[in-house]
């Protein structure tokens, strides 16, 4: 899921886990209303940016509780995790620095095994390796579990390739959501002299426009045309993050 | 089943703090027991009074924390209100049994040195009717009012902290300086202008009403309304409580 | 093991030329098996969903098979065929495209054949 600052994803994931209420409507999972309702909460993870852990517990106290809460946690698998990111299970939450906060509960996130783990920003603070590190363990997890992981981010370029499907939000509004895949192929950039690309994009869904000088490019959204292109235009492939910051643009 | 996980976790939280409370207690008794032996006596009168005050400081301070990590482990605010009542309940009738427990042995140290008083509130205030019945029936009719006692206080330092929880700084502050205010200072002041004293003479014969000397059912009535008013108060708050930021 | 993605072509077609290569380059010989979908997935970063559909383009094309709860191994006979496979795409892949460059730079064909010429040279030589 991915939105510019404000655009309302923390907002939005809030009110899936039933930590805030929507002001109409309601959110369903596996058709059942999560609105203050054990059985389909119990099918939720959230990690949040935000912390809502005692901040006087101890970690290994907290995967203890954890595990009481959500069965399914695999305390083992968290242990070998914490080992990993030479995370000190007898630390407090409070002496935790940044990026140790977001890894705590990173491993949780990816311990807890419930059919749905939503990560609010989960890389928030953590180095390049962590990030590295923290990649391939959801990919890894991913592959072999049937759960379902929305990662909700503005780091796009990293995970441009990891995901598999794309939610933009803007303004509190849901503006795209289908398949990366999907996203990807339709959208593409046209560059060249102003009055051939003016005269291309006539007809065109045009999310943008830059120019230097004498030169344009119009970014589009669309099957990139089959057949011939008039002499003097170039057709590139728009990348993740420049379909997304067009996309999000005011 | 998740509210048996979060009675578990809620307990562990009370269970730890009443541990802390008792060790303390004790530890002061035999630490003034030693120091005022032989030179003056060591009174605790009216022991489960302070049992009170813990127990209102424990409800006041036991909502933020708890309701969020709540809100984490994705409990619905529902299973997390039930939850916590079934533990108040339980806490109270556990002190309570403890307190009768420590008042029996408190008397009967006192029966043997000079040095240690230890009286309990509800034996003092109810002495008459204590005097009526014999002891085991009275002791166990002191366990059954003061567990209602505990809950009631439990519940409105419960009460408190939820509203605390959901007003802001400015808010906060206000009402702190606000209620000792008005309670202390308005009030009388009140009193003397409008009501010719009345007020007070009404306070006053109120608290007589509560703690007559003969009949300590009108305390438990009192306490059994003050917890259904609490019940309500606080999941109404509950209800729509939001996990906040920081 | 290292695949530098660009952003003009989908992955998973990347994927699979990636593949290609290494099978091409004998590094995955015939018969041998080839890394696992999580495998891959985790090394490069990308979406497992990504990393099956470009082994599947080589299963459509009978470059490498499924082994029922083993692995993807490399069928027998796949270097012949990615080897006419890519001779085939050599026109599309190379040959139009040198042919447009050397318009756009007005370079005349005998140039062209002569470069050719050097490049083969250049080639024996080292």
């Amino acid at each position: 899921m991915l939105g510019r600052n404000g655009a309302g994803k923390t907002t939005l994931l809030n009110i899936i886990t039933n930590r805030i209420f929507p002001d109409t409507g309601e959110v369903l999972i596996d058709g059942i209303p999560v609105k203050e309702n054990d059985d389909a909460l119990k099918k939720v993870y959230m990690m949040s940016e935000n912390n809502f852990y005692p901040a006087g517990m101890k970690i290994k106290e907290i995967y203890r509780w954890t595990k009481e809460f959500y069965p399914d946690f695999d305390t083992e698998y968290a242990n070998k995790l914490a080992d990993m990111f030479e995370l000190s299970l007898n630390k407090t939450v409070k002496s935790l620095s940044t990026g140790y906060n977001s890894i705590f509960k990173i491993i949780i996130a990816l311990s807890v095994n419930t059919p749905y783990v939503f990560l609010d920003e989960p890389v928030l603070g953590l180095d390049a390796n962590h990030r590295d590190m923290f990649y391939r363990l959801l990919l890894e997890k991913y592959s072999e579990s049937p759960s379902t992981y929305v990662l909700s981010t503005h780091l796009i370029e990293e995970v441009s390739n990891v995901i598999e499907h794309i939610i933009i939000l803007k303004k509190g509004k849901i503006i795209k959501d289908e398949s990366r895949e999907d996203l990807m192929s339709y959208g593409y950039a046209v560059s060249g002299k102003v009055s051939l690309v003016d005269e291309f994009i006539i007809d065109k869904n045009v999310i943008g426009i830059d120019s230097i000088g004498g030169l344009k490019s119009a970014y589009i959204m669309g099957q990139v045309p089959k057949g011939n292109l008039p002499e003097g235009l170039e057709i590139s492939k728009m990348d993740l993050q420049k379909l997304f910051i067009k996309l999000t643009d005011n | 089943m998740r509210v048996k996980s979060v009675i578990k976790y809620q307990s562990h939280d009370y269970i730890k703090a009443a541990r802390g409370y008792y060790l303390t207690f004790i530890g002061i008794t035999v630490f003034f027991g030693l120091i005022l032996r032989g030179r003056g006596t060591y009174t605790i009168g009216g022991y489960e009074f302070l049992t009170c005050i813990f127990l209102f400081v424990v409800g006041l301070s036991s909502f933020k924390e708890f309701f969020l990590m709540m809100l984490q482990n994705s409990i619905s605010r529902k299973t997390m209100f039930i939850s916590k009542l079934i533990t108040i309940l339980f806490m109270g009738l556990i002190l309570a049994v403890s307190d009768r427990i420590i008042i029996l042995i408190g008397k009967l140290l006192s029966n043997i040195s000079e040095n240690i008083e230890i009286l309990g509130f509800y034996d003092r205030v109810f002495k008459s009717r204590m005097s009526l019945l014999n002891p085991v029936v009275s002791n166990l009719e002191a366990i059954f009012i003061t567990i209602f006692t505990y809950i009631a206080v439990t519940l409105v330092g419960y009460f408190v902290g939820i509203i605390y929880y959901k007003m802001n700084k400015t808010l906060k502050l206000f009402v702190s300086i606000g209620v000792p205010a008005t309670l202390f200072v308005l009030l009388p002041l009140f009193d003397s202008m409008f009501f010719g004293g009345n007020l007070s003479k009404f306070i006053l014969k109120a608290i007589q009403f509560i703690f007559n000397g003969k009949n300590p059912y009108n305390l438990l009535l009192v306490c059994v309304g003050v917890i259904a008013v609490c019940i309500v108060l606080c999941w109404l708050l509950i209800r729509r409580a939001v996990g906040k930021d920081k | 093991m290292q695949i530098n993605f660009d952003n003009e072509r989908p992955i998973f077609i990347q994927i699979a030329e990636w593949i290609e290569d290494a099978i091409l380059a004998g590094a995955f010989p015939e018969e041998t098996q080839i890394p696992s979908i999580t495998e891959f997935s985790v090394n490069y970063k990308i979406n497992p969903a990504t990393a099956l559909k470009g082994i599947n383009i080589l299963v459509e094309e009978g470059i490498v098979y499924k082994k029922r709860g083993i692995g993807m191994f490399v069928a027998a006979g796949a270097v012949k065929k990615l080897k006419e496979k890519r001779k085939e795409q050599f026109y599309d892949n190379f040959i139009r495209k040198l042919v447009d460059e050397a318009k756009r730079l007005e370079i005349s064909k005998d140039e062209v054949i002569n470069l050719l010429e050097r490049g083969y040279d250049h080639e024996y030589r080292n």
